[in-house]
């Protein structure tokens, strides 16, 4: 069997193998397979790599989007997130889904541009709000006001909706970046902690804090009802 | 059970209707327990309204700028040269 056939066997009609380097035909490009256009990437094709830049583009952008709050840095991430896959492209083993790897090197990017001392002090009042010590007998230390119903089209209200991007912007990035996997893309605790590099445990507690956060935070904006109990 | 161990493990379960002995304790807690039905609640709405925020798409002018960006890294090909080449041009 040629090498030829060794390496795409369904697809060698549309393939053109020359001096080790694997090009792709430009009217194939968006037909191939992600692991064959990968392949060729890899190989020096710089018009399969323009194919996947297409076909992610949209998913990076609105991820960065969501970690930076902000259109000018997520278009910043944007570029040199895809700088960065194509210089490390031949490092990605096919271990985990491209898309896993791709979502680390955006977080990365993210974490580059916003680490601060001020979110390490909230990091660290995050984690004293678990203290036993401040929960008397295990239970909550006030009373847990029930909000009102808010449906979603509230949100569009104009006020609230700065209260929740502010809320947001204040969490500290290792905490926005577990919330935005889980809560906004999706990811589940096992993804997370690819993408993210740290436990499954410390997935859920950096999870658990940023909801608890961002609750908090609403909460003066949410109608609060009667005081439960 | 107390509110405390409620509070380190409702997120787990906070969309999920799982069966696991922890679960159960949760859920039964619940019942009894109206702060942390009001606590459990108000995640619901605060994770609903979060999700619910529109997000912008990636603009004609971004995605231009990102082109240029990636081709003058030696990311990307050069664009190709428009020509009459096609006999769809070539009839034009």
């Amino acid at each position: 069997m040629s090498p030829r056939n060794r390496i795409f066997p369904s697809a060698r009609r549309t393939l053109l193998h020359t001096g080790g380097i694997i090009f792709v035909k430009p009217r194939e490009l968006k037909s191939l397979s992600e692991d064959r256009l990968i392949g060729a990437a890899r190989g020096g094709d710089r018009r399969a790599f323009s194919e996947l830049v297409r076909r992610y583009e949209e998913t990076v952008y609105r991820y960065a989007f969501k970690l930076c709050r902000d259109r000018e840095k997520a278009e910043e991430t944007l570029q040199d997130t895809f700088i960065n896959v194509y210089r490390k492209l031949s490092t990605f083993d096919g271990r985990a889904k491209f898309s896993t790897w791709l979502y680390t090197i955006v977080t990365n990017n993210c974490l580059m541009k916003h680490r601060s001392r001020k979110s390490r002090a909230l990091e660290e009042s995050l984690e004293a709000l678990e203290d036993p010590a401040s929960w008397p007998g295990g239970k909550f230390p006030h009373g847990i006001a029930r909000w009102e119903e808010t449906p979603a089209d509230l949100v569009l209200a104009r006020e609230l909706r700065v209260q929740i991007e502010s809320a947001i912007r204040k969490l500290p990035p290792d905490y926005r970046i577990v919330f935005t996997l889980r809560d906004m893309e999706g990811k589940s605790t096992e993804e997370t902690s690819a993408i993210v590099g740290i436990s499954g445990e410390a997935t859920k507690s950096r999870l658990r804090r940023a909801r608890a956060f961002l609750r908090a935070e609403l909460a003066p904006y949410m109608h609060e009802g009667r005081t439960a109990g | 059970m107390k509110c405390l161990d409620v509070y380190i493990h409702v997120c787990e379960n906070l969309d999920q209707r799982l069966g696991t002995r922890r679960c159960l304790q949760i859920r039964k807690h619940l019942e009894a327990c109206p702060d942390c039905r009001a606590y459990m609640e108000s995640l619901k709405s605060t994770v609903a309204m979060i999700r619910s925020l529109p997000h912008p798409r990636l603009s004609r002018a971004a995605h231009e700028r990102m082109l240029v960006a990636l081709r003058s890294s030696g990311c990307l090909p050069p664009p190709r040269r428009p020509g009459p080449r096609t006999r769809a041009a070539r009839r034009r």
